[in-house]
């Protein structure tokens, strides 16, 4: 387990990550999740015991999937994970355009919300 | 007989304005009250002058008429760039700017200086400065706005990034007294940065900073658009509040375009992103303020986001639902504190030490002075109280990023602080300005254990003292 992702409430949804799963994600395809990730790791398929966070990628292992799979099954964790959830694609992609805007200093009226109070 | 009947009916209109005004206990009712009654005297005084003299009176009668409808003569000449016939036309805009006709003299003459050329930008706002830097009277709340407004625009012309953050300042400045069109005016200009950076919390809580007693027509659109659009919690004829609400907002359709942006152009929910935000807030190292955190984070719990996580418990099959939607609430706040946290754990450097050290002295020093007032009981003009004021506030704010700064100062202060507090309210009566440093002091009050302090400066807050 990495120590971080229950220090921070914001790595909630680590276990979806893992799994490379959705909040959508049924229980059947928990397991079947698991199961493939699993099975990629011992044929030892290139990439398979790497996953994207929303940091870089990390490692896993069959321990961190067990773990994984069993806090998806954990209504209550579940719960907060879904609640924390963001597809770490998608975070890369907005940190990006933050780095972007932050450039633009003096980022002035792009509506042509004028100052004039008339 | 009938210009009788008018002018009787003109009186009446006064006096019961003048009446009106002086019941309740707001001063910005009262000067409501008086403009009133001055305009209908000018009124009667100009319908007596033709009725006697006719022709002549005619003449005088259009001669009058900028005394008469001076806001519509100080927005001309404003939007003509005239700096000094604005200042002076403004300040007599007892209908506009009831209570505050002095800001309307700042105000409008600050429009006519956008008008000009850079250098003469300057030169105006310069005359500006002097102008009020010896004025005797008392300042409200919209004459400090627009004193920091055009000191910062002195000190760093053209940067509105430094406006902005001057302005921050005066979050804590009573709302009473901030004449619409002033509200309208710095409502727009701290919105453009979060309209352009698409973030719907951040353009709501500056509509709601800025939605003013003395109506806001931008800052009401805006959270009828809000309310209507995006949280969908609509009756059945909200949409009428929307249309009104956009009918007399200024610049509306542009303003409209830019929420329409905002809205559609990316999704903007504000809770599908104020995840990704404080995700790219962390891969960014971009500080952690809590305010804005604990602001932005309530907006990931609000009663619609609720509903759906209810519904989420039910289907998950919680056996303690309550339970359940609680432990969201505690890893809110666990990530508020730990994030807050984290940015207080970074090492200080030599020089921000130093900076500490100046600006603790600089607030010893104030204090000393303030001190010496109290005890010669001296009559300091509000301007000057001011700029103390805001001094001590400036570099409180530096001390807040200190770890125990912030408190050390303030105990340091207080006793200080107490006594110019009272002589202020009860000797000089400079309402205002008690009231910006009683509702700044009073959290850190509170945060520092003062408690007999903190119901002092609370009883001020909520009108309780007179």
């Amino acid at each position: 387990m990495i120590p971080e992702f229950t220090d921070n409430p914001l790595f909630s949804a680590w276990p979806f990550w893992v799994l490379e799963l959705t909040p959508e994600a049924k229980n059947s395809e928990i397991e079947k999740a698991a199961r493939d990730i699993l099975a990629k790791i011992n044929f030892k398929v290139p990439g398979a015991d790497e996953f994207q966070t929303p940091i870089g990628k990390s490692t896993r292992d069959d321990y961190l999937l067990r773990e994984a799979k069993s806090a998806l099954q954990n209504p209550k964790v579940r719960l907060l994970a879904e609640f924390w959830f963001v597809s770490p694609s998608d975070i890369q992609v907005f940190a990006g355009a933050g780095q972007e805007g932050s450039g633009n200093d003096n980022a002035e009226d792009p509506y042509g919300v004028c100052l004039w109070a008339e | 007989m009938g210009g009788v009947v008018f002018i009787i009916i003109l009186v009446i209109y006064g006096i019961n304005a003048l009446s009106d005004g002086s019941k309740g206990v707001s001063i910005r009712d009262s000067q409501r009250g008086y403009a009133g009654l001055i305009w209908v005297l000018v009124f009667v005084f100009n319908f007596a002058v033709i009725v006697a003299y006719e022709e002549a009176g005619i003449i005088a009668f259009v001669l009058c008429l900028p005394f008469i409808f001076p806001s519509a003569f100080s927005l001309f000449t404003a939007k003509n760039g005239w700096v000094k016939t604005s200042f002076y036309f403004g300040r007599i805009c007892f209908g506009n700017y009831s209570r505050n006709p002095y800001s309307g003299a700042l105000f409008r003459a600050f429009q006519a200086s956008q008008k000009l050329s850079s250098s003469q930008q300057l030169e105006a706002l310069t005359w500006l400065q002097s102008r009020y830097s010896c004025y005797k009277g008392k300042l409200f709340s919209g004459d400090m706005l627009m004193i920091v407004m055009i000191e910062a625009m002195l000190k760093r012309p053209g940067d509105t990034d430094f406006v902005r953050q001057e302005l921050k300042l005066l979050s804590s400045v009573g709302k009473d007294s901030i004449p619409g069109g002033i509200s309208e005016f710095f409502c727009k200009f701290t919105l453009a940065p979060a309209l352009s950076s698409g973030r719907w919390a951040e353009v709501l809580v500056v509509a709601n900073q800025w939605n003013t007693p003395s109506s806001n027509r931008v800052a009401q659109y805006v959270i009828e658009y809000y309310g209507y659009h995006v949280q969908a919690a609509s009756y059945h004829y909200r949409w009428i509040d929307v249309f009104m609400a956009s009918l007399f907002a200024p610049n509306q359709k542009k303003l409209g375009r830019a929420l329409q942006g905002l809205t559609e152009g990316g999704g903007e929910v504000e809770t599908q992103h104020v995840i990704p935000r404080q995700w790219a807030r962390r891969i960014n190292n971009e500080p952690y303020e809590r305010e804005v955190l604990t602001k932005e984070v309530q907006y990931m719990l609000t009663n619609d986001t609720k509903t759906h996580w209810e519904g989420r418990v039910q289907t998950l099959g919680l056996w303690q639902p309550d339970e359940a939607l609680e432990s969201i609430v505690e890893s809110l706040n666990h990530f508020v504190n730990l994030s807050c946290a984290d940015g207080q754990a970074e090492d200080v450097s030599e020089d921000q030490l130093e900076q500490y050290e100046r600006e603790y002295k600089n607030i010893y020093y104030i204090c000393r002075n303030i001190d010496k007032q109290v005890e010669k009981k001296g009559h300091d003009t509000s301007i000057n109280n001011f700029f103390v004021w805001l001094n001590i506030w400036r570099s409180m704010q530096v001390l807040k990023t200190s770890t125990g700064g912030w408190g050390g100062a303030f105990s340091m202060m207080h006793d200080s602080l107490w006594n110019w507090i009272a002589l202020l309210w009860n000797t000089q009566r400079d309402l205002s300005v008690t009231y910006f440093i009683s509702s700044a002091s009073a959290p850190i009050a509170k945060e520092g254990g003062h408690e007999k302090f903190y119901q002092s400066l609370r009883s001020i807050n909520m009108g309780e003292v007179k």
